[in-house]
């Protein structure tokens, strides 16, 4: 798990050596929090999995409504 | 820096690709399985049989001297379920077992009876064993089946293989086994194998008469109630229930040759087709089946001269009576003897009454019992060979 | 604007079947025959009529808006934050349908090849090379799809090849249970074959634009032919009951070729084809996705994106589903309505008919 976690954090900061100094360079700010935001999004979907805490399931709200709807069929 | 970073991951990615999969494995790591078979004990569990190959055995054909060198190890492990079998087998194995390569499996006859679905499904669901194995239900226990030597094939797995690929006999793959027990418009029927003595091997210098080998033979099917193995048929029959089905047809009809009764006349069969009309009409069971089948005339044993149009008419109608004649046999033994639709009635009564099917589904087999089948054989003589009339026969 | 690439119309015909086709071969033959037996060829000739209407709304809605993509005329039709808050919905929509598509191929190659393997590796090799295809543009994603065409060709053998198992009389009876059974087994094919709702984000970008409705229409009659081909070659050679026992019954029955005892184990021809058509799917969607969100925050380039929304799509493909259990259920019953209901057919319309009486856009505005 350890390893996994480091593999994580290096995938992390290549992206951004990859993206960030283009984006300063050109000076594209609302490209760059855009970046971060989705970054951040990533990681946290990403590093709770792998250290393995259980995250809710945005899919499971989805269910409890269209479930019925496919009963209703029956 | 950036096209460094970019070169490093590519180099990372390629190399980690040359490692190659997870699950791979090397042929001298696998245990080759080319026939199983499952028993059920005396103790109510399921006995696993694996014929593996011996690798050395297959290297040419020259190396591969019969007699010197085992073709193949037969070995056997028991458990709850076929897995837990397997897994009891993996300690005898020194190798991993493969199952890709396995070609018959053999339901052993106490395993047919107590249920075909608790063998099939274990193959059914996992990756490596094809669905287009043959399935087998042997007379007796199929662990002696497989421990059975072949004198002209490499293993007796092979020679079963080849067996119920050449059609000799009703052949069922897994597949169709499993479709056979989805529905309910047919219920299954499973190649029987026996072992048998069978041949010898004559070698020089012999003293005493060479030793008669034991060797699997095919002889008719099982039939089954749903899953469970319920009785057989004879080679005999079988061949009527091909007609019955619709299978390719193959075989020989022997009938009394039409100018001196005593002799024989051989037929041998080169195609034909069956068509089932249900009739329903909501309390009235009633089956209309239509065989028709060509087929050349190979032997003759009396004097007679048989070609000529008028003795080929009748040879035909002699021939339709003997289809009709067998095929009336087997029915009367599906019907009366065992009632279950063996012959897939039930799917061409679906196909014309779709309503009164689903009533009628569920109570099939009692109303296939008591249906009335009305059989109609037409049959025509095509070739006669290459002689006209009997060769030798003196001049009138 | 933010995509310059161009693609022409056999292009985007290409991009769309790859779009749709890949993963309807593999789940929904299985999902339908469930349902509708042996007429599941009927449930997709329903299933392409509502695609059609799809493919027709989702285009006359997008001409009236020539240039635009779906992100940047919803805020014309509804408003900024109405516009924005449909926007975000379209957003999550091509990430869930990716993160499950991207799912299905993990469990597939699992459960089919390598089991072995853990599902993360498949899940992250495809979406890496997806990335790599969605960073260099629409152009390089719709030509590279093109060295897809071969592939029908050897999809053809392995259907020709397995005509020797099959028996039309598997087909019969026709309409053996009602037609409520063959509407039922019609709404996951017809939820697949409104992803062409996806082709509002290239429409822009065609060079005949007006030619977008016939190609709509091909890709979805297209996508029908061979769904109907798939689902005949399981259906036609296991029947009904067995077809639905499978979980991918397309892979089953390319496994029993075997031609003279000789030329067997073609299924991996169908691996290949599904994985490579797998790369494409995900990477349509991996492309809407970005670029729509690109358009969504208004920025000048949708480059930097593709990264993180990679680590996005990876993270959620494994965390939506606990198994192959929970992802067929979700795909059988949830997904369909889900779809369908909301993003396929539901807001496309309400656009229209709110473009309509508002009189956005069309010819006038042009």
């Amino acid at each position: 798990m350890r390893t996994m976690i480091a593999l994580l954090l290096l995938l992390f900061i290549g992206i951004i050596l990859l993206e960030v100094p283009a984006l300063i360079k050109k000076k594209m700010w609302r490209e760059l929090v855009a970046f971060s935001v989705y970054l951040l999004a990533g990681m946290a979907l990403s590093i709770p999995q792998v250290l393995g805490v259980k995250l809710p399931n945005p899919t499971k709200v989805i269910e409890v409504v269209f479930k019925p709807i496919s009963e209703l069929l029956k | 820096m950036l096209k460094k970073i970019a070169v490093l991951l590519l180099l990372i990615f390629l190399t980690s690709s040359l490692a190659g999969c997870w699950n791979r494995k090397e042929i001298t790591d696998m245990a080759i399985v080319l026939g199983t078979g499952v028993d059920w004990t005396a103790e109510g569990r399921l006995r696993l049989t694996v014929q593996i190959a011996e690798p050395g055995a297959f290297a040419g054909e020259e190396a591969a001297g019969r007699g010197e060198e085992a073709t193949n190890w037969v070995v056997s492990a028991e458990g709850k379920t076929i897995e837990e079998a397997a897994r009891n087998l993996a300690p005898k194995v020194p190798r991993n077992i493969f199952w890709d390569h396995c070609m018959i499996l053999v339901i052993g006859e106490e395993m047919a009876r107590k249920g075909t679905n608790l063998v099939t499904n274990f193959f059914l669901r996992s990756r490596e064993p094809r669905e287009i194995m043959w399935v087998l239900v042997a007379k007796g226990e199929a662990k002696d089946f497989l421990e059975t030597y072949s004198d002209l094939e490499k293993t007796s797995a092979q020679a079963a293989n080849l067996l119920t690929r050449m059609r000799t006999g009703y052949s069922v793959q897994l597949w169709e086994l499993a479709e056979m027990l989805a529905g309910k418009g047919v219920q299954p029927v499973v190649t029987r194998v026996e072992v048998k003595e069978a041949g010898v091997t004559p070698g020089p210098g012999q003293e005493m008469k060479p030793p008669v080998h034991k060797q699997v033979e095919i002889s008719g099917v099982g039939v089954f109630k749903e899953e469970k193995l319920i009785g057989w048929l004879d080679d005999y029959e079988t061949r009527a229930l091909l007609w019955l089905k619709g299978e390719p047809m193959e075989g020989v009809i022997t009938v009394p040759d039409p100018g001196e009764p005593d002799k024989e006349v051989s037929i041998t069969i080169r195609r034909g087709s069956t068509k089932v009309v249900p009739e329903y009409d909501g309390k009235n069971l009633r089956f209309a089946v239509k065989v028709k089948m060509e087929g050349d005339m190979v032997e003759q044993q009396s004097r007679e001269n048989l070609a000529k149009p008028e003795m080929i008419k009748v040879l035909e109608k002699e021939m339709a009576e003997e289809i009709k004649k067998r095929a009336f046999i087997t029915l009367e033994k599906a019907q009366k003897e065992y009632g279950v639709d063996i012959f897939g009635f039930g799917d061409a009564f679906h196909r014309k009454y779709k309503k009164a099917w689903r009533e009628l589904k569920n109570r099939w087999d009692t109303e296939f019992a008591e249906a009335e089948v009305i059989i109609e054989a037409e049959a025509y003589v095509r070739e006669i060979g290459l002689l006209s009339k009997r060769a030798g026969t003196p001049e009138e | 604007m933010l995509e310059k690439g161009k693609i022409n119309s056999l292009q985007a015909i290409l991009l769309m079947i790859s779009m749709i086709l890949p993963t309807a071969v593999l789940s929904v033959p299985a999902i339908t025959v469930k349902s509708a037996r042996q007429d599941a060829w009927l449930s997709i000739i329903v299933a392409t009529v509502v695609g059609l209407l799809i493919a027709w709304l989702v285009v006359t809605l997008s001409l009236r808006f020539p240039g635009k993509t779906l992100f940047e005329y919803v805020e014309e039709i509804l408003g900024k934050i109405p516009g924005k808050i449909v926007s975000f919905f379209y957003i999550w929509w091509f990430l869930h349908m990716n993160a499950l598509v991207i799912r299905e191929y993990g469990v597939f190659l699992a459960t089919a090849i390598m089991p072995d393997t853990p599902i993360s590796v498949f899940h992250i090799v495809v979406v890496v090379v997806a990335a790599y295809a969605v960073r260099n543009g629409l152009e390089v994603l719709s030509r590279a799809n093109q060295l897809l065409i071969p592939t029908t060709v050897l999809l053809a053998t392995v259907f020709i090849l397995s005509t020797g198992n099959m028996k039309l009389s598997r087909m019969l009876p026709v309409i053996d249970t009602g037609l409520l059974p063959i509407i039922k087994g019609a709404a996951a094919p017809a939820s697949w074959l409104g992803e062409i709702v996806t082709f509002a984000m290239i429409i822009p970008y065609l060079n005949r634009p007006r030619e977008a409705h016939r190609v709509a229409a091909l890709s979805v009659l297209l996508v029908s032919f061979f769904l109907t081909a798939s689902i005949l070659e399981a259906l036609l050679i296991f029947g009904p009951n067995l077809t639905g026992a499978w979980i991918f019954p397309v892979f089953n029955a390319v496994r029993l070729i075997s031609v003279d005892n000789s030329l067997g184990r073609l299924e991996i021809i169908i691996v290949l084809a599904w994985v490579l058509g797998g790369f494409f799917k995900v990477g349509v969607f991996y492309y809407a996705a970005v670029l729509g969100s690109a358009q969504w925050l208004e920025l000048k380039d949708y480059r930097p994106l593709v990264l993180p929304v990679g680590i996005i799509l990876v993270a959620l493909s494994i965390l939506i589903h606990e198994g192959i259990v929970d992802l067929f259920d979700f795909l059988a019953r949830v997904w369909p309505p889900y779809a369908l209901i909301v993003f396929e057919a539901g807001i496309p319309l309400v656009l229209l008919l709110v473009a309509l009486v508002r009189g956005k856009g069309g010819r006038k505005n042009a």
